[in-house]
């Protein structure tokens, strides 16, 4: 191990590698900041040009710009509630709100630390568990699969906002939007009224609308020459001091996050809920989650930022890329031909241990950058806002169909930002519709797959001891706040009888 | 007789007390109206759902959305009948607000135009026009500003999207 070190050690003494982390930073940050950019996207568009790189800076650089990009996309999602990755729509729950309280500068401070310290711990449990975390990677099949879908769409409640009852009506919006294609095992067309539904609603078209184009419409409602009050941010040595609070919530959604992030095709949006669900159980004040909670910040920002790493642990192990940005990545390290797998670690062994240092490296460049920025950033939030509607409007519609090159996407967007803003009027949340956009197709492939495999025996969900986990799981999860919230409207309900109001369901 | 600022329709919904009156109704009619539109929503899935073909064996191609429809037709009914128990009650003070009606409509006629012009016209003269109209919407009445925003964005499209990234704009 500690000779692969050496190895990758000795390439970050070129200046082109040190440029190339800088670079791929810089440009991960503006990509993940632009909704509709997703890391897989950057990295895709940046390959032509490592094309005739040594391959330890080509690989330095996307990692560089992976990373950032990860980050970056909570800067939209807390300041105009659009986030710029998916994995970012939880931080907006919490980000948003403490944005138009004055706090934007405080809640982008404890993102890009936590995010910061996620990324680093995640990179050292990586540097040490990547063989053993791939076995497990590994022992998941259709039915695991399957029960982690259930386990993450289990915590619904969470994100329900104070009426579980439209949390769940959300939920099953978005995963009947889900069964619109091509079906994942027959191949039998679903709902298709039109070419472009073919491969099901575009995700990201959908995630902009009803997020991005809903607040637009919600912006419109008030005066467009206000401004939002901006509270001071402390200096910058007490900036850090921000995050010594949430060191526990830290920790442990570093953990979620890269466990979940060795999984492939778990991913950081499941990461973040289960990282943000975990924090809000253990919180003091679990009932300001949702309304500008800090706690909710940190712990989705930490948990998508250490998903990052653990991601990388098949891709480097296996050769399996376990999302789009690793098998983006895998296809350029394959044009340097270099395969990940085994023999990577023996083969070429630089490359690993360039990606560990330009993790830990970039960090304190990426961390720098964001602390400036947070100061830059806020400013935004001074500018009237009639100009930052049409401008959030604007790269919303352009970023719909950069990143899909496609008009259609462009209409989904819009019709789901109208419908996004109606259901909101009637406080059905798109937090647990994105959700289940996100889980839905994994959910019915891999139920359907584990009971074709199994020859139609159900059994297969509950003799797997990780399906039978994560069912369980999922069972207490899901039902547990049920009670609570039945215990705490009938003791509102007699209160109610000596006068207050019942609370809604 | 009471001043503007003391409206109280403006101040529960956020609205300034000199600006257009907002548009509002009980809760229980949002809930009513969004009940049995995700009721028509899932009876739609669920009829269509019947004539798509469902495989030879197992749960097939059909049951998976129909499951849903089904679940999410029993959702909202429950969220249309609480909504009729409560108005028969007549037990809640709740309103759903919608702050500057008319803006809204505007904002939403301007998206739904978006798509079809930019496919029609090119995105700069597209996108020139919708920025320009969502400006006056939101309240920027200073032509010099509204052109220097709107310039200001087609230049950004311009050199990130085309020039850096390489996505052409039609």
């Amino acid at each position: 191990m500690w000779d692969g070190f050496l190895a990758g050690l000795s390439a970050f003494s070129s200046w082109q590698v040190m440029a190339g982390l800088l670079g791929g930073v810089v440009i991960g940050y503006v990509v993940g900041a632009l909704p509709g950019l997703s890391a897989g996207v950057g990295m895709a568009l940046l390959i032509p040009f490592t094309f005739g790189l040594d391959p330890v800076v080509s690989v330095v650089m996307l990692v560089s710009l992976y990373m950032a990009s990860e980050y970056s996309g909570a800067i939209p999602a807390i300041l105009v509630n659009t986030p710029g990755e998916p994995s970012s729509a939880i931080t907006a729950l919490d980000g948003y709100p403490m944005r138009e309280r004055g706090e934007a500068g405080q809640a982008l401070t404890l993102s890009i630390l936590g995010s910061a310290v996620g990324s680093v711990l995640s990179t050292i449990m990586l540097i040490f568990t990547v063989a053993w975390m791939t076995k497990i990677a590994l022992a998941f099949g259709p039915a695991e699969y399957f029960a982690l879908a259930v386990l993450g769409l289990s915590l619904i409640s969470t994100l329900a906002g104070h009426s579980v009852l439209r949390g769940i009506i959300a939920l099953l919006f978005g995963l009947l939007l889900t069964t619109i294609g091509t079906d994942p095992v027959d191949g039998i067309m679903r709902y298709v009224v039109s070419d472009g539904l073919l491969g099901g609603i575009p995700f990201v078209a959908a995630l902009i609308g009803l997020f991005g184009l809903s607040e637009v419409l919600k912006m419109l409602e008030t005066r467009g020459d206000q401004t939002t009050p901006l509270k001071d941010l402390p200096g910058l040595s007490a900036q850090f001091g921000l995050l010594k609070p949430h060191t526990g919530n830290v920790i442990r959604s570093t953990f979620v996050g890269y466990i979940l992030g060795v999984i492939p095709g778990a991913g950081a949006t499941i990461a973040s809920i289960t990282a943000y669900s975990l924090q809000k159980r253990l919180s003091k004040s679990p009932q300001t989650f949702g309304k500008g909670n800090p706690e909710g910040v940190v712990a989705a920002e930490t948990a998508n930022n250490a998903c990052m790493p653990g991601a990388l642990a098949p891709m480097l192990a296996l050769g399996i890329p376990g999302k789009a940005s690793t098998a983006v990545l895998v296809g350029a390290l394959a044009i340097q031909g270099v395969r990940p797998g085994p023999l990577i670690f023996t083969q070429h062994p630089e490359i690993p241990y360039s990606i560990y240092i330009a993790l830990l490296v970039g960090m304190p460049f990426m961390v720098a950058l964001g602390l400036f920025g947070s100061r830059l950033w806020v400013r935004l939030t001074t500018i009237p806002a009639g100009v930052v509607t049409a401008m959030v409007c604007a790269t919303c519609l352009l970023g719909v169909f950069s990143e899909s090159n496609d008009m259609f996407a462009v209409s989904i967007a819009v019709a789901f930002g109208i419908v996004g803003y109606l259901l909101s009027k009637v406080e059905i949340e798109p937090a647990p519709i994105v959700l289940a956009l996100v889980l839905g197709y994994m959910m019915e492939s891999n139920f359907r797959r584990a009971l074709v495999m199994s020859g139609d025996d159900p059994a297969v969900f509950y003799t797997s001891p990780i399906a039978a986990f994560c069912l369980v799981s999922a069972l207490i999860v899901f039902v547990l706040p049920l009670l609570q919230n039945f215990r705490s409207r009938r003791s509102e309900g007699e209160h109610a009888k000596m006068g207050g109001n019942p609370s809604k369901v | 007789m009471s001043g503007p600022s003391l409206d109280p329709s403006a101040a529960r919904c956020n609205v300034a007390a000199d600006d257009a009156p907002p548009f509002e109704c009980r809760m229980e009619i949002g809930d009513l109206v969004a009940g049995a539109a995700l009721f028509a929503f899932a009876g739609l899935f669920w009829v269509l759902g019947g004539e798509i073909d469902n495989g030879g064996f197992g749960v097939g191609a059909a049951d998976f959305p129909r499951g849903i429809a089904l679940l999410l037709g029993v959702a909202s009914l429950i969220l249309f009948a609480n909504a009729v128990l409560r108005l028969a009650r007549g037990d809640t003070q709740e309103m759903l607000c919608i702050g500057r009606p008319a803006r809204v409509a505007m904002g939403m006629a301007l998206l739904i135009a978006f798509p079809p012009a930019m496919s029609h016209i090119g995105y700069y003269p597209a996108m020139a026009l919708f920025m320009a109209a969502l400006l006056w919407v939101a309240d920027c009445r200073s032509p010099l500003r509204i052109v220097a925003y709107v310039a200001g964005f087609l230049v950004f499209s311009k050199v990130v999207f085309e020039m850096i990234l390489s996505i052409p704009l039609p």
